[in-house]
């Protein structure tokens, strides 16, 4: 047994200023903290500025309470080192978010009207890794999906 | 208007409510006392304070301490102290009492059920009442007296986009510190922008941060303005601790005053 079996544990926390003074009831998605935050948003706007019912392709109208919804999706996510997400919309107003890291490829797709989610991972080879439907409650679950992506 | 400066004010006034606002911007109230740690801390203390407070605060969570975390493990490791900050939290989740060894904090925050805004001297004496009975309950655990280091108050502000501001460029008329980026070239197009400043006042330091983001709750874009006093106590006694929160307070009001303009804290319908 190496003698480092018998250190004893250190633990100290120091709270000296300054430390983050962090709302704990109102919690906020700071754009400095999540770099791709801003441009993820900026991208949301622009499919809901442009989006229009085109006759033989679809109704790419995206209805208030689903940005609202695919805002709140983006803040719940605390992974700081993700990219920007490609943002696009789908037919029926929903919208599809894709994330790709180095061949790994994350899908989040929000339809209307509904208080759930799927998601979809695959690997470099393109294989299905997991999918399954999530509530904005399971941010644990949403954050282990996409932390994968830039596991190392 | 003119107003006295904030420093001579902090040091001579008695606190009062001096100004208010029709729509307050502020969604949560922080108010706090920062302590040493104590040596004989033993996690099932958490298990003894929530029986004290348990009766308002039902709702019991465990989180990350506040501040810098230095953690190692090994295999006789002794876990009686592990940095943890316990959440005691009311039942409508608008009250919340923060313990961890080293800090007590409490805070209001706003909801669409809850709109009206309690003032400082509304959630004082609530603050006063927590504060104590974890005072109490502390002097049964370790009988030798905490020593307060920082007495801290905290207002979180949100500023909502399509409400309160359009684009960012609005804030080098609503922050009266920044001068903006009017008549240049380069950076005429701003994209974001994040503040953070920090202040000597008397016996501490006032920080304002505006931090740009998505509020969780409803998804809407935001500009959280954080403006934080931190007071060092020269005594120690609780009448010295609530004297200190009085100036943190009163730091914090003209802080912000100082920090927005008088366009902006029309927006919000300045009534005094």
């Amino acid at each position: 047994m190496s003698l480092l079996c018998y250190q004893a544990q250190s633990q100290r926390v120091d709270i000296t200023p300054p430390y983050a003074i962090e709302s704990q009831l109102e919690p906020t998605a700071s754009f400095e903290r999540f770099p791709w935050l801003l441009e993820a948003l900026r991208g949301l706007q622009r499919i809901c500025d442009s989006g229009q019912n085109i006759p033989g392709i679809g109704d790419l109208r995206i209805s208030p309470p689903t940005a609202s919804f695919v805002r709140r999706l983006l803040s719940l996510i605390s992974i700081p080192r993700l990219p920007v997400p490609r943002i696009s919309p789908i037919s029926g107003g929903g919208v599809g978010l894709l994330w790709n890291v180095g061949g790994k490829e994350a899908v989040l797709t929000v339809y209307p009207n509904d208080e759930r989610l799927a998601y979809m991972l695959s690997n470099e080879q393109d294989e299905l890794v997991s999918d399954g439907l999530l509530t904005l409650e399971q941010q644990r679950t949403l954050n282990s999906a996409l932390g994968w992506l830039v596991e190392r | 208007m003119k107003r006295t400066g904030a420093n001579a004010r902090i040091a001579s006034d008695p606190p009062r409510r001096a100004i208010d606002f029709e729509k307050p911007p502020v969604v949560e109230t922080s108010l706090g006392f920062y302590f040493a740690p104590i040596s004989k801390w033993n996690i099932i203390n958490y298990g003894l304070l929530w029986q004290k407070f348990m009766a308002k605060y039902p709702s019991a969570e465990f989180k990350p301490p506040i501040g810098e975390m230095q953690l190692s493990f090994a295999p006789n490791s002794d876990f009686t102290d592990l940095p943890l900050r316990a959440f005691f939290v009311n039942t409508s989740k608008t009250q919340l009492v923060q313990i961890q060894n080293g800090c007590f904090l409490r805070n209001w925050r706003k909801t669409p059920e809850t709109p009206t805004y309690q003032h400082y001297d509304e959630v004082l004496p609530i603050f006063r009442e927590d504060w104590l009975s974890f005072a109490g309950a502390m002097r049964e655990i370790s009988p030798a007296d905490m020593e307060v280091k920082r007495c801290e108050m905290t207002y979180f502000n949100h500023l909502v986009r399509g409400e309160d501001w359009t684009d960012f460029s609005d804030f080098e008329g609503y922050y009266s510190m920044w001068r903006g980026s009017t008549g240049l070239d380069t950076l005429s197009k701003l994209k974001m922008v994040a503040i953070a400043t920090t202040y000597e006042i008397p016996h501490g330091t006032l920080q304002v941060n505006s931090q740009p983001g998505i509020r969780q709750t409803d998804g809407k874009e935001v500009v959280q303005l954080t403006v934080t006093a931190q007071v060092i106590p020269t005594k120690q006694s609780n009448e010295e601790f609530f004297q200190c929160l009085d100036r943190c307070h009163e730091a914090n009001v003209n802080g912000f005053l100082e920090f927005t303009t008088e366009e902006f804290q029309q927006k919000w319908k300045r009534k005094r």
